[in-house]
């Protein structure tokens, strides 16, 4: 069963052989993708569990007009943002929040804090750090972009933007990377 | 070393190795720059492999029993329980009430000595505060 649009039809068959066949290809993916845009180890857990509940509840949703891989990436991004802006709605309403001076940060945050340290346990990861400092949508086109080698067109796609506004997205992107590594490479070097 | 933290070259280097330029072609680029820039030179040493690092990470994997559909279990009425429990609950006071009708206990024979022994004492002795138990 190598052929997408087999697994697929088999999926929507809710044939679990089938379904741990998906699972074993598509976890490293979205764990990646939901990693690096979340940087948080236990979210990246709960949320691919989520995704790929989501794919046995609604493999009908699934049409067959876009590849196997792209509707995964769709809903693995999906995920990881909304889970995000929940999160900064949740942050804003905490007290400590407002007690807090994090708000107003413009550089990345503390080292030991990033999430970098869960892809290097003995320092952190500048990328990681830096991009954690990203508006959602930003951090996402640059992580499909960049770590898993998506050309525009096919961003837009799993985005659900124009190609336009894609390349707006990573052009901010790495407008924004650019300063927060400057300012950190900067402090290492003085 | 202010001249160093204001380098105008550094946002280039940064931005030409996170589009994907080649960390060689960089470095014959900003040859000379790089000669008397350490900020620039921490830049090329370090953004590559930081790059790299981030691109080819390995996200620890779930156990694939966690992932694969679990079994749907039997659903939860709550109403059918809730009116179960009413039903039983008046179905054990009409037996209750039904029992006390029909059922009559035996007279205790120390509780009827007892009484007997009251009413004697009432009706004989004067000393005995009557008024008390008439209030």
């Amino acid at each position: 069963m190598t052929d997408d649009r087999q697994l697929a039809e088999a999926l929507r068959q809710k044939d679990e052989k089938a379904f741990s066949i998906f699972v074993t290809r598509f976890q490293p993916m979205v764990a990646r993708v939901i990693f690096k845009i979340t940087g948080d180890m236990d979210d990246t857990n709960d949320l691919t569990q989520d995704v790929f509940l989501t794919v046995w509840e609604q493999v009908e949703d699934f049409r067959g007009e876009a590849a196997l891989t792209t509707w995964v990436y769709q809903l693995a991004t999906n995920k990881a943002l909304n889970h995000l802006k929940w999160k900064k709605r949740r942050q804003f309403f905490s007290l400590s929040y407002w007690g807090s001076d994090t708000k107003n940060t413009s550089l990345p945050k503390s080292l030991n804090d990033a999430p970098g340290r869960l892809i290097r346990e003995d320092d952190s990861n500048a990328i990681a750090a830096a991009l954690d400092q990203l508006p959602g949508q930003q951090k996402a086109a640059f992580v499909l972009s960049k770590s898993e080698g998506l050309s525009n067109p096919e961003i837009a796609t799993i985005l659900g933007l124009s190609v336009s506004a894609v390349e707006s997205l990573n052009f901010r992107a790495k407008q924004n990377l650019t300063r927060l590594l400057k300012t950190y490479y900067q402090s290492k070097t003085t | 070393m202010k001249a160093t933290t204001q380098c105008e070259h550094t946002e280039k280097i940064i931005g030409s190795l996170l589009s994907g330029e080649s960390p060689s072609a960089v470095l014959a680029r900003h040859e000379t720059h790089l000669a008397h820039c350490p900020v620039c030179r921490t830049v090329i040493e370090q953004l590559p492999g930081d790059l790299e690092q981030w691109q080819n990470a390995e996200v620890p994997l779930l156990p694939l029993k966690s992932l694969l559909p679990q079994p749907v279990s039997e659903p939860v009425h709550y109403r059918s329980i809730v009116m179960r429990s009413v039903v039983t609950a008046a179905a054990a006071i009409v037996a209750g009430l039904l029992l006390s009708r029909f059922f009559v206990p035996e007279p205790i024979p120390e509780l009827q000595n007892i009484a007997q022994d009251y009413a004697l004492l009432v009706t004989t002795d004067n000393s005995f505060p009557v008024e008390f138990f008439n209030e």
